[in-house]
């Protein structure tokens, strides 16, 4: 599945300097919510988090793709990406800090897009190479561009 | 439709294949673990016993994955297995071939 149509509308968050998970993730729904008046911050908030109590989406290497499916306020998926200047805790499966955040929201009823795209995510930050492009952009724009130069790279 | 029959040996392969297919639309897959003829033949048949550094492949299990697909999706299946597993350079990774479906019929509870 093709990141391509929702990095082009994605919030992009370059080098921000949020202190901790909640913080960052609390600002990136935020920046959502300038998208889509709707969203409701702290619901979604809610959410993400009880999903991060099952388990942490914070996959190693220093990359978390928290994600929710939402009942209101959304139509499609959404997407949003934070690098961060300070890495931060995220319980990741390998104990390393986060310095790369990719939120994925879906509306309910549309699993087998949210599935997809998590994959993508997924296959496409745990190439080494496309990953140290990605996280070597330093703003909003080469950060797009390196998504967009990631998603290329992959077979689908 | 076809159905995919996938040998891999080395988890982090099924791994990243596995997400692959999720990725480009094949929504099952079935996960069998197996044994290679080479893990079989050296430690069953002594005579083979001596024979393992021929034999490539033997410290990981096989793992078989069946699963059906669209032509566009086998395609894109055979080319995600490169990608995955492309770059290596070691003996009996595994090997993926495709059978044609006669009839299918999906069996929902």
């Amino acid at each position: 599945m093709r990141l391509a149509p929702f990095i082009q509308n994605a919030v992009i968050i370059a080098e921000t300097d949020a202190p901790t998970r909640d913080v960052a993730l609390r600002m990136m729904l935020r920046k959502l919510r300038a998208l889509i008046p709707d969203l409701e911050v702290e619901s979604v908030l809610k959410d993400i988090l009880i999903r991060e109590q099952e388990s942490s989406t914070g996959i190693g290497k220093g990359i978390a793709i928290p994600h929710a499916t939402v009942s209101e306020g959304l139509d499609s998926t959404v997407m949003a990406v934070a690098t961060l200047k300070e890495p931060i805790d995220f319980n990741s499966v390998d104990r390393k800090k986060v310095s790369l955040i990719v939120m994925i929201l879906s509306p309910e009823g549309m699993a087998d897009g949210h599935l997809r795209m998590l994959a993508r995510v997924a296959r496409i930050c745990s190439r080494d190479a496309i990953l140290a492009e990605i996280m070597e952009a330093k703003d909003e724009d080469a950060l797009r561009e390196a998504f967009l130069a990631a998603d290329e790279k992959c077979v689908g | 439709m076809e159905l995919i029959v996938l040998v891999i040996k080395q988890a982090k392969f099924l791994d990243e294949i596995l997400t692959g297919f999720v990725d480009i639309g094949i929504r099952g897959a079935t996960v069998v673990g197996g044994r290679g003829m080479g893990q079989v033949l050296s430690s069953d048949v002594p005579i083979f016993a001596s024979l393992k550094d021929m034999l490539p492949g033997l410290d990981f299990d096989t793992h078989m994955v069946f699963s059906v697909a669209d032509r566009e999706q086998v395609e894109k299946a055979m080319a995600l297995v490169k990608e995955v597993c492309g770059d290596c350079d070691e003996d009996g990774i595994g090997v993926l071939f495709t059978l044609p479906v006669g009839r299918f019929m999906p069996i929902k509870g």
